[in-house]
């Protein structure tokens, strides 16, 4: 049997300073399975974004357990963590976050350019213009960042996100800093991509966008909340037998 | 357009900053410290007027001695008898004239207990009157004491009078003893008296004694001496080259009629030169202490750039406070405000520190430069420096606030608020960031090359093994109560006297031998480098035939034990025997230098060395390997020889001692007086002392360049973190989003590396190409430049491996966490 892409168990995030403990995540029980689409939402400081960290090893658990692909991720150093988010995982964040000095097609290729394993020059360049094609930004390859629109920087950074094949991609707010025509569009995109196999989780605030997903995660307090506003218990009981399988 | 709440916002603001705020105050007090010292010390070299009326109509008087073919001989000496005659009929430009002499050794002031040893002068009343010199007690020389008067008559200066006379107003009338003539004491000088070092800073004198007492006053025609001088007022100081014009003839005359009977002699000149005083006491100092101010200039500049980037990254860590000042209605110059108050308050504390690390300079000077600096000590704060001092913070002042005004986005700050505070006002662009980078790397090169350069010249001069031994070695001067035979005597009479000194030293040398604490002794004139180093010398001719070409050496007279003590190694033949010695053999020992300028293979043993008059013929028996031990008086080895002769009115005893073994003046007392009651040991010397003394101005440089390359090295290192780190802050969300699609740390430290390597890289290009303009430059001057590979390694690994730790350290926080924290700007 296949593992799920994600697992997560008893995941918790505690931020201590040194006056008080701030408990983000109180136990996280999650699975992600392989073409799934799942959005999360929930009110601001429900711990949303801290979830989407450590899903993409941003950042590492308090406790609890974290499997990517059956590979026990929540102990990785920095630099296998690393590895990891390159080969692995995707992400689109909410103010695109293209770096301002490299042109479109550098922007796109900085992943491949991350892997452990040297790429080709001409792969690299294959599977950039083919990302590129599939945003449909072909044309702007040469250009930078700042010479191109919000919706347009978008769809580069999904074009990112995509050219190393990750097994997940995680998007964090990516309708926020965009008008609705553009914001559609880029859902559009991300929903065609979900139905050509690719595996989402998307952090949103717009619940027009988290109804696009095939799963829908209420998050409150650092708890992962049912639709009827209960914690998911049957979920956790059906991952505990994942697990122990 | 600044408050009073603007310097007291800016106060507690860098209360708040304690580690920026001493980070600026230390690197901007150091380098400008540095500085302010470097020009007080040009300031009294170059500018500063000699404590003496009319200083423009002082010069002094010497002679070059001249070869037949015109070459140098000796630059700055003095025909004693040529002057004596033109003393009386001075020239009709001058409005006061005066002779000048010192004495090579101290003299003993036998009428006291502890007999200590004095320096002396020998002058004229002239002297006096020109250089002012103050009494506290009694008179100054009058006309009656001139130059021929054979007044015994002496002026004794306040330190002596206080240290040995305990300040006895009484001493003025009374009679001292010094050597073995007993002088009336007629004045003391006044402490404020600053004679002019017309011998070099480290020399000075204790008591003035007329003219007529000083060693070579009665000197023969054709002698030269190099501790005479010629010293003179002009009425007008334009007149100079007149003056000169008009004593060379008569000089050159005079000179060449006495020389043209000695055949050796014949045909060489003496050219008059009148120097103003100024130059003759400064020398070639400048050259020494321009080099600092051009090093303490430089070490400035990275520091002000160092300085610059800690500003811009602070005034950028403001952009909220002035975000929120925008937004209230602050205009432009509110801000600079408030910036110019925080930059009085560090500029402040800047100076401040400047002054204390100035007179800390100040006493490093004093202690390691007295001796070869001049004027050092009226170094202190004066106007002129403290003028200086304050005009370049006003300087810096104003740069860095034009800086940091060209920096501050008005418009963008007032846009912060309105955009959720995202972005920045006070952004420094990377152009800005590489050029300072560039800037700070090109001027530290430039600053580490020069100063490794000059440092490990000094090292290896330092290093270099001198050629003979001095641990355990120990010179004895002896103070000779032998009255001296006179003059008149015949020769051989003279000789006689000299003959039995040397025999009743050998005595007690042999005496000395079997004192417990003594390895080996040695009787000679000199050690092979004396404490106050002078030595003796001998000219000889290589043959009768061609009396014309003089060879000079440094000459020791001594006996057998000699070079064996100092382990000086003879490259071909032997040392003296004991019968040679005892019979004042006519043998030669030679070094190598010498030997090459009689043959050019320096296979010499056996030839023959000729006295200068031809008279008597030297066997050469030995060649003795080079010292390596350069002087003031030579650069490069000199000739030396070894004779058996009488050693003259300087007499020394060498001592080895065992090692961990002492041995004190009451000993040598004890074994002089078995064989003379007229020897007493005036003094013990270290032998390794005497040679730390000429090596001084090398420790000095290496000193002085050692602490300039740490110094710059330092101020680099701030710098460039300082720069690195701010730009890392300023890319940490960019770094943060590299770090989430898959860039691992070494792979965010080596692409750091590679960016910040291109402006380190553009500055040693451009610190090279200054270099190689500045080494063409100076070989159109009198500087020297020996370049070494290692000079030009040391700064670039230096420099390299501060980039590669900066990288590392400015970088090390954002990559030792997870990439969050880069992304959330923690």
């Amino acid at each position: 049997m296949q593992p799920p892409t994600i697992l997560m168990q008893g995941i918790t995030k505690i931020f201590a300073t040194d006056e008080m403990e701030t408990h983000a995540l109180r136990g996280i029980d999650l699975q992600i399975s392989s073409g799934d689409f799942v959005s999360i939402c929930g009110p601001s400081g429900c711990g949303k974004s801290t979830l989407l960290s450590l899903l993409g090893l941003l950042d590492m658990p308090s406790g609890g357990s974290y499997q990517i692909e059956g590979k026990e991720v929540s102990g990785l150093s920095l630099s296998e963590a690393a590895f990891i988010r390159n080969e692995k995982i995707g992400f689109i964040f909410q103010s695109f976050n293209l770096i301002d000095e490299l042109t479109v097609f550098d922007n796109i290729a900085l992943p491949l350019r991350y892997r452990r394993q040297s790429v080709a020059k001409s792969e690299i360049e294959d599977r950039v213009m083919a990302c590129l094609k599939t945003v449909d930004m072909t044309h702007r390859a040469g250009h930078r960042p700042n010479q191109l629109s919000g919706g347009q920087q978008q769809r580069i950074a999904i074009a990112r996100a995509l050219v190393g094949s990750p097994a997940l991609l995680l998007v964090d707010e990516p309708t926020g800093n965009l008008d609705s025509k553009n914001g559609d569009a880029v859902m559009d995109m991300l929903c065609e991509l979900n139905n050509n196999g690719t595996t989402l989780c998307m952090v949103t605030h717009d619940p027009r966008y988290a109804d696009m997903a095939s799963r829908k995660l209420h998050l409150l307090d650092g708890r992962i909340l049912d639709s009827d506003g209960t914690p998911m218990q049957q979920h956790t009981t059906a991952l505990r037998q994942i697990a122990a399988q | 357009m600044i408050s009073r709440r603007d310097f007291s916002t800016a106060l507690y603001r860098l209360s708040k900053a304690k580690g920026y705020a001493a980070t600026v105050v230390l690197t901007l007090g150091l380098a400008l410290g540095s500085l302010v010292a470097m020009f007080n010390l040009n300031y009294q070299i170059l500018a500063a007027p000699l404590p003496y009326a009319d200083e423009d109509q002082l010069m002094v008087g010497s002679t070059a001695w001249l070869e037949k073919d015109g070459s140098v001989m000796y630059p700055r000496v003095l025909p004693v008898s040529v002057f004596r005659q033109l003393y009386p009929k001075p020239s009709e430009h001058l409005s006061d004239q005066a002779l000048f002499s010192f004495s090579y050794v101290g003299m003993t002031l036998r009428d006291l207990a502890n007999s200590p040893q004095v320096q002396i002068a020998y002058t004229t009343p002239g002297y006096m009157r020109m250089y002012q010199m103050p009494l506290l007690h009694g008179r100054a020389f009058s006309a009656d004491e001139d130059v021929g008067s054979h007044q015994a008559v002496a002026v004794l200066s306040e330190k002596i009078w206080r240290e040995h006379y305990q300040a006895d107003p009484a001493t003025v009338g009374r009679t001292v003893q010094i050597g073995n003539q007993s002088f009336k004491v007629i004045g003391i000088t006044a402490a404020t008296f600053r004679e002019p070092a017309l011998t070099g800073p480290a020399r000075v004198n204790d008591i003035w004694l007329p003219w007529d007492y000083a060693p070579g006053a009665n000197a023969s025609p054709g002698d030269v001496s190099g501790a005479h001088f010629y010293l003179a007022k002009l009425k007008d100081a334009g007149a100079l080259q007149v003056f000169e014009q008009e004593l060379r003839p008569q000089i050159q005359q005079k000179f060449q009629e006495a020389v043209a009977a000695i055949p050796a002699q014949a045909g060489r000149t003496a050219r008059f030169h009148a120097e103003p005083l100024r130059q003759m006491m400064d020398g070639d100092s400048s050259k020494a202490t321009l080099s600092m101010l051009i090093g303490s200039v430089l070490l400035l500049l990275i520091a002000a750039a160092n300085i610059t980037n800690l500003l811009l990254s602070h005034a950028a860590r403001q952009q909220r406070s002035m975000s929120i000042q925008a937004a209230l209605g602050a205009q432009r110059h509110h801000l600079l405000g408030s910036v110019l108050a925080e930059l009085t308050w560090l500029l402040t504390a800047a100076l401040l520190v400047a002054f204390v690390v100035a007179e800390g300079a100040y006493a490093l000077l004093w202690a390691y430069a007295g001796t070869t600096l001049p004027r050092l000590t009226e170094l202190g704060m004066d106007w002129p420096t403290l003028a200086f001092a304050l005009l370049v913070s006003l300087l810096l002042a104003l740069g860095f606030a034009t800086l940091i005004s060209r920096q501050i986005n008005y418009q963008a700050l007032q846009q912060n608020l309105q955009s959720s505070g995202k972005g920045s006002g006070v952004q420094i662009s990377g152009r800005t960031r590489q050029l300072l980078i560039g800037a700070q790397v090109m001027l530290a090169g430039l600053l580490l090359i020069c100063s490794a350069q000059v440092l490990l010249q000094s090292l290896q001069q330092l290093r270099q093994h001198v050629g003979f031994t001095s641990t355990d070695r120990y010179q004895i001067t002896i103070d000779d109560m032998t009255p001296v035979p006179d003059a008149s005597l015949p020769l051989e009479q003279r000789r006689a006297v000299y003959r039995q000194q040397k025999d009743e030293l050998m005595q007690v040398r042999d005496i000395l031998q079997q004192h417990p604490a003594v390895q080996t002794a040695s009787v000679s004139n000199y050690p092979p480098i004396s404490f106050d180093g002078y030595y003796g010398s001998a000219s000889f001719i290589a043959s009768p035939d061609s009396p014309t070409q003089l060879l000079f050496s440094r000459a020791v007279y001594t006996d057998q034990f000699y070079l064996p003590l100092f382990d000086i190694k003879l490259v071909q033949g032997r040392n003296f025997t004991a019968q040679e010695i005892s019979s004042q053999a006519l043998v030669v020992i030679i070094n190598q230098a010498l030997a090459l300028q009689l043959r050019p293979d320096g296979n010499v043993v056996g030839q023959q060395l000729y006295s200068p008059d031809g008279s008597l013929a030297f066997e050469i028996i030995g060649v003795s390997l080079n010292h390596q031990l350069p002087d003031l008086w030579s650069p490069h080895e000199t000739g030396r020889s070894y004779l058996t002769r009488n050693l003259g009115t300087t007499a020394n005893l060498q001592l080895q001692l065992k090692p961990g073994m002492q041995i004190d003046k009451t000993a040598i007392n004890q074994a002089m007086a078995q064989v003379s009651a007229n020897y007493r040991a005036a003094n013990i010397y270290s032998i390794a002392d005497n040679i730390d003394k000429v090596r001084l101005r090398n420790y000095l440089t290496a000193a002085a360049t050692t602490t300039l390359v740490l110094l710059s090295f330092l101020l680099a290192a701030i710098g460039i973190y300082g720069v690195l780190s701010y730009s890392v802050q300023q890319r940490r969300f960019e770094l943060g989003v590299r770090m989430a699609i898959g860039a691992r740390p070494a792979t965010i430290l080596r692409q750091l590396l590679g960016e910040n390597l291109k402006p380190v890289c553009a500055g040693l290009v451009l610190a090279a190409l200054l270099l190689a303009i500045l080494w063409l430059g100076l070989r159109q001057t009198m500087f020297t430049v020996e370049l070494s590979a290692g000079g030009f390694a040391l700064p670039l690994t230096l420099i390299v491996l501060l980039t590669v730790l900066t990288s590392l350290l400015s970088v090390w926080g954002i990559i030792r966490k997870p990439a969050i924290y880069a992304l959330q700007g923690q």
